[in-house]
């Protein structure tokens, strides 16, 4: 039976073109997310053990706070430098002291972007060789306040050269520097695309650090002295010196610890990206499925001879298996021949070095297994199916795959339908997300099962229009497309997934900017928001928000700030040492809760100094009314810790506008008390009575000129910057389903050409009756788009109301407007329908050509 | 599709089917007309230089062994194959000189077809079956025409149905009727009857035989079978490629002795 299985296979090869092609992209994406993965991960382990190649220990704080943004740690105390230098075993030790930096280029725009790539740091250089990664190529290490060595990426991007004149904005301020030299990482420009400005110590810790600390301390030991000797003869100093809260690692420690850390933060985005291969796989079982259902039904006489001379039905379904493993084995191969391909390109896209793509065998193994088991789990049924073929249907006519619905499989698809809607709605109502979660999949299964019932009168629908505007092409096209329910629903659904998917994204977006506009619109009473451009990843200096107060166009200038930090609600006797919770803190004054149109229920936002205002929420949970203690510590808090303690002055109401400020906000006066070097995440900004903003605009621009990340943002404007950062995650979360949309493309390419196949007497007869070829392709044309446009349907129907859902759940989170993008989503229903038109062309075409003589006689 | 008031089939010398008149000039014509499959040595003749005019109005049965040639004329008369040498002519159109599309038109205006099985399009109901051709060619059937066209099949009753819902006799009724409705200048019927039952068969040569004296349709059919022949008003006999003989007002018994002759 192998034989015919090979045999089978070799003679229908050409029909399971588009059953490879959906296997080897699918495995393709899979292996080439894998293998990105596994290729970036490694640079990232070449490059840390690069930097702490010669490192033999670091010293630093173990205080860390949890943030959106990965933990952040505390510094350590400066002295503790002279104290590490004068340990015993060490040969040499400096601080490093790293920071947000990002220099500015010719055209007075920022080099490189934090928040939509590589970071942008700026710290100290250090003249111990053994610490420093780092290679002049040109020019000399700075050695005075003003000078600087900047990383040869920046340099060539820039176009800057040894001797110019360079502006460097940090959070804290934006100044001139000169370029003494120009480095090199080992062979590299720059570490991974990150930028690198680089001062001495003292101009470091003034412009990156805080004035009497050090981010850490980094050690060379004598030599002979192993890593852990040296560790815990640092250790043995810095406890003879008293030093607190600082751990001592080795310089192995520390390269596997941030070699962790990046394929943790790197896995999200593999974690990310496999979602959307397996999306493409899972589209693609829909295609494998339909071609051997096909095949086997067009195969039925061959195998109902096989099994009348004595093949079992055991060898019947394992010829149709064997296939479907071959099938699967060369698409897989191939695939990922193709994924190597597409993590080179990637590789390029992320600045990987070049030529060192990594291929671990699990990668392999797990592109190839998945490929191999989708294909012959996407076979199981039609191989079963061919195995109930009985010896008889051999001497029958030819026969044609006309399965139709059946009546069980629609009850139990109607069912699931209805008990999924209603579980969305009656989670959304309640705002369950679980319950709209589970309710969303169970629509998609019950849609799965109703797909081919409902086929043959959506076509008929979909189709009236066309049979009476098209005549006879049109009416052969509608009743085609009804023809074989199963097949035309199992094509549909495959594109129904892929336009799914998108659908919902966008009724998800255009959701979210409505609700961001209207928010606006009804809360926000400034005229100008002052942003660092960089969705909040890094701040603007205060500075700003000084400057412009002072125009006298102005009327309220309102700095917001935020910052992790830990928080005691009930600060009191017995929990020293316990500082609190980790807490996301806002920094105001009272002018944010005014042009934020925050309703303050409960005493006052004015907050004076040792003042702080909660939300309701916050309130509620922890019991706290006017006049109760809570004590917010942030890192390296330049406070003492009695200090820290606040009095709540008021409590505010986030819950009309889209998220208030924060949960705790804090005094710009206590803020600045902490962390001297602060700086602002955003400013607004109100003009005083009877300045437009026409005027106001060009000298606020004027002023901030300086300041090359400071963007000065009407609100119309600021609504835009806010609706654009969805529009790049939703461009990259549709450029990722554009894969499972071409696969489904392929679906119907696939099923158009093989019933095309299955009708070669009926398209001759219609040619021989006077048919002619363009009416011939444009009916096929047709038929593929009325089953393009009923998985569209579904799609938009399915995209729509889960996108309605999650709406409807998350409306105290934001989502206060539902908003469909009609146009966008009209718009990718033609695209569909014009996609499901390119599909069907070449099968089409090939329709028209065939032989009027030979289709007529085909028996 | 149905509308009573539509125009009658206008003008256009294609509808006017030669209704009169034996002495018209041959609805189709075959001028040494040659068909050779393959090359050299291994070279089959299926055609060697038949001459034949098919009188107008008139039911003409080509007869012949399997391998005499007369599915490869009829192919190649109708448009639907092409010779090697020599031409065909459908009235006074030369086939030889048409490009695929005009082709089509050809068969679509002027030619209709009976195929022995596999003769109806099976998702189109009896009546959209019929009118095919005349919707194909995006025209409005003569409702006059094509309810004595329906009204001659018996199927009045069961137009709505799908081809699997009528029995084998009853499609090709529908299939001649689908032949009748454009008013062809010529129709081909190969072996229609193959497929059916005798009695089946003798209701659709029946029919065909009232299209030819009532109508006065041309028919050209393609048979084995001498009772299928002694339907026709002169049968043609081929034998290897060549006109071996002709028989007016064939009759079955007729027909066998001339059969029988072939194995000589």
């Amino acid at each position: 039976m192998l034989k015919v299985a090979i045999r089978g296979l070799l003679a229908h090869k050409w029909r399971l073109l588009t059953t490879f092609l959906a296997v080897a992209l699918g495995v393709a994406f899979v292996g080439g997310v894998l293998v990105l993965s596994d290729t970036m991960n490694k640079s990232f382990d070449d490059l840390f053990a690069d930097v702490y190649r010669d490192t033999d220990a670091v010293v630093r704080s173990t205080e860390t706070i949890g943030s959106d943004f990965g933990d952040v740690r505390a510094g350590v105390p400066i002295e503790l430098v002279d104290v590490v230098r004068a340990a015993d075993g060490v040969a040499a030790a400096d601080p490093s002291i790293e920071g947000y930096a990002r220099v500015v280029d010719k055209d007075g725009d920022p080099v490189g972007n934090p928040a939509m790539g590589a970071p942008t740091f700026g710290g100290n250089w250090t003249d111990i060789d053994e610490l420093n990664p780092f290679d002049i190529v040109d020019g000399r290490p700075p050695e005075a306040p003003g000078e600087i060595v900047i990383d040869r990426g920046t340099a060539k991007d820039a176009g800057y050269e040894v001797g110019d004149r360079v502006t460097v904005q940090t959070q804290a301020a934006a100044e001139e520097f000169e370029v003494v030299g120009i480095a090199a990482f080992g062979t590299a420009d720059s570490p991974g695309g990150t930028t690198y400005v680089l001062w001495t110590i003292d101009e470091a810790q003034r412009l990156v650090g805080e004035p009497d600390r050090v981010a850490a301390v980094a050690a060379v030991a004598e030599d002979g002295l192993s890593q852990a000797e040296l560790a815990e003869r640092i250790e043995a100093a810095l406890a003879d010196a008293g030093a607190e809260r600082v751990e001592v690692l080795t310089g192995e420690e520390i390269t596997e610890e941030t070699q962790t850390e990046i394929k943790e933060s790197l896995g999200f985005l593999t974690t990310f990206l496999l979602v959307f291969a397996f999306i493409a796989v899972f589209v693609g079982t829909f295609v494998i499925y339909n071609s051997f259902a096909i095949i086997v039904a067009q195969r039925t006489r061959e195998l109902a001879l096989l099994r009348a001379i004595g093949a079992r039905r055991r060898q019947v379904r394992r010829a149709v298996v064997v296939e479907a493993l071959l099938i699967g084995l060369v698409g897989a191969v191939v695939g990922f021949l193709g994924g190597l391909g597409l993590a080179t390109f990637l590789g390029d896209f992320f600045d990987l070095p070049p030529g060192s793509l990594a291929v671990l065998p699990t990668s392999v193994a797990t592109a190839l297994i998945t490929g191999v088991v989708v294909t012959v789990a996407s076979a199981a049924v039609p191989a079963w199916r061919a195995s109930r073929v009985r010896p008889v249907a051999a001497m029958r006519d030819v026969s044609v795959d006309t399965a139709g619905e059946s009546r069980i499989r629609l009850a139990i698809g109607l069912v699931g339908v209805v008990v999924g809607v209603t579980a969305v709605v009656v989670g959304a109502v309640g705002g369950d997300l679980p319950t709209v979660g589970i309710g969303v999949a169970v629509v998609f299964l019950g849609l799965l099962f109703v797909s081919p019932g409902l086929a043959r009168p959506v076509s008929r629908v979909l189709g009236a229009p066309l049979a009476r505007l098209a005549g006879a092409t049109g009416r052969l096209a509608q009743v085609n497309a009804g023809r074989n329910p199963k097949r035309t629903s199992a094509t549909a659904q495959a594109l129904m997934i892929g336009v799914g998917l998108v659908s919902f994204v966008f009724v998800i977006n255009s959701s979210i900017r409505l609700s961001i506009d209207r928010t606006l619109e009804e809360s926000f009473t400034g005229d100008f928001v002052i942003d660092s451009g960089t969705f909040g990843v890094v701040g603007l200096p205060p500075q700003i928000a000084d400057e412009v107060a002072e125009l006298p166009e102005v009327e309220v200038v309102a700095p917001v700030r935020w910052s992790p930090a830990f928080v005691d609600f009930a600060p009191g006797e017995g929990d020293e040492g316990d500082l609190g919770d980790d807490t996301g803190v806002a920094g105001a004054t009272a002018g944010a809760f005014e042009l934020l149109d925050l309703l303050v229920v409960e005493g006052d936002a004015d907050l004076g100094p040792g003042e702080v205002v909660v939300n309701v929420d916050t309130a509620e949970d922890h019991g706290l009314g006017l006049g109760d203690e809570v004590r917010v510590s942030f890192l390296d808090d330049r406070r003492p810790e009695e200090a820290r303690v606040a009095r709540v002055a008021g409590i505010y109401d986030d819950t009309r506008a889209a998220g208030g400020i924060g949960s705790v906000v804090v005094s710009l006066d206590d803020w600045s008390a902490a962390l001297p070097n602060a700086s602002d995440i955003q400013v607004f900004v109100q003009l005083a009575d009877g300045v437009s903003v026409a005027e106001a605009e060009p000298v606020i621009e004027e002023l901030v000129e300086p300041y090359a990340t400071a963007e000065v943002q009407s609100v119309e404007e600021y609504k835009e910057t806010l609706g654009s950062q969805l529009d790049i995650l939703l461009n990259l979360v549709i450029g990722l389903l554009v894969l499972a949309i071409v696969i489904a493309m392929l679906g119907i390419a696939n099923t158009i050409a093989m019933s095309i196949l299955e009708r070669t007497r009926e398209l001759g007869l219609l040619r021989a009756v006077g048919m002619r070829r363009r009416q011939l392709r444009a009916a096929i044309r047709w038929e593929a788009i009325i089953i393009a446009l009923y998985g569209t349907v579904l799609g938009l129907a399915f995209g729509l109301f889960g996108g309605w859902g999650v709406v409807r759940v998350l409306r105290d989170d934001g989502f206060t407007e539902f908003s469909v993008p009609v146009a966008t989503l009209a718009v990718l229903a033609v695209l569909a329908a014009v996609l499901g038109l390119v599909s069907a062309w070449l099968p089409a075409w090939r329709a028209s050509r065939m032989d009027v003589l030979d289709a007529v006689s085909t028996e | 599709m149905e509308n009573p008031a539509a125009t009658p089939p206008t003008s256009g010398d294609l509808q006017d089917a030669p209704a009169t008149a034996t002495a018209a000039p041959p609805a189709a014509r075959a001028v040494k007309a040659t068909k050779v499959y393959g090359q050299g040595p291994t070279a089959v003749v299926a055609l060697d230089e038949i001459d034949l005019d098919v009188e107008a109005g008139r039911f003409t049965a080509i007869m012949g062994p399997s391998g005499s040639g007369k599915s490869t004329l009829m192919h190649c008369m109708a448009g639907l194959d092409y010779l090697t040498s020599g031409q065909v002519f459908i009235g006074d159109q030369d086939l030889g000189a048409l490009s695929e599309d005009e082709l089509t038109l050809l068969r679509r205006d002027r030619v209709g077809f009976v195929f022995q099985a596999f003769n109806l399009v099976p998702t189109l109901s009896a009546i959209e079956n019929i009118t095919l051709p005349l919707t194909l060619a995006g025209r409005k059937p003569d409702q006059g025409w094509l309810d004595s066209v329906v009204a001659a099949t018996g199927l009045a009753d069961r137009l709505d149905h799908r081809p699997s819902e009528l029995s084998g006799g009853q499609q090709q009724r529908v299939a001649v009727a689908r032949a009748l409705v454009s008013r062809p200048q010529i129709i081909f019927a190969d072996e229609p009857t193959g497929n059916l039952d005798s009695r089946s068969g003798s209701e659709i040569l029946e029919f065909m035989r009232r299209a030819v004296q009532d109508m006065g349709q041309t028919i050209v059919m393609v048979t084995h079978d001498p009772v299928a022949a002694s339907y026709a008003d002169v049968a043609i006999f081929l034998a290897d490629g060549r006109i071996v003989d002709r028989m007016d007002q064939p009759t079955a018994e007729r027909v066998l002795d001339r059969i029988k002759r072939f194995g000589e």
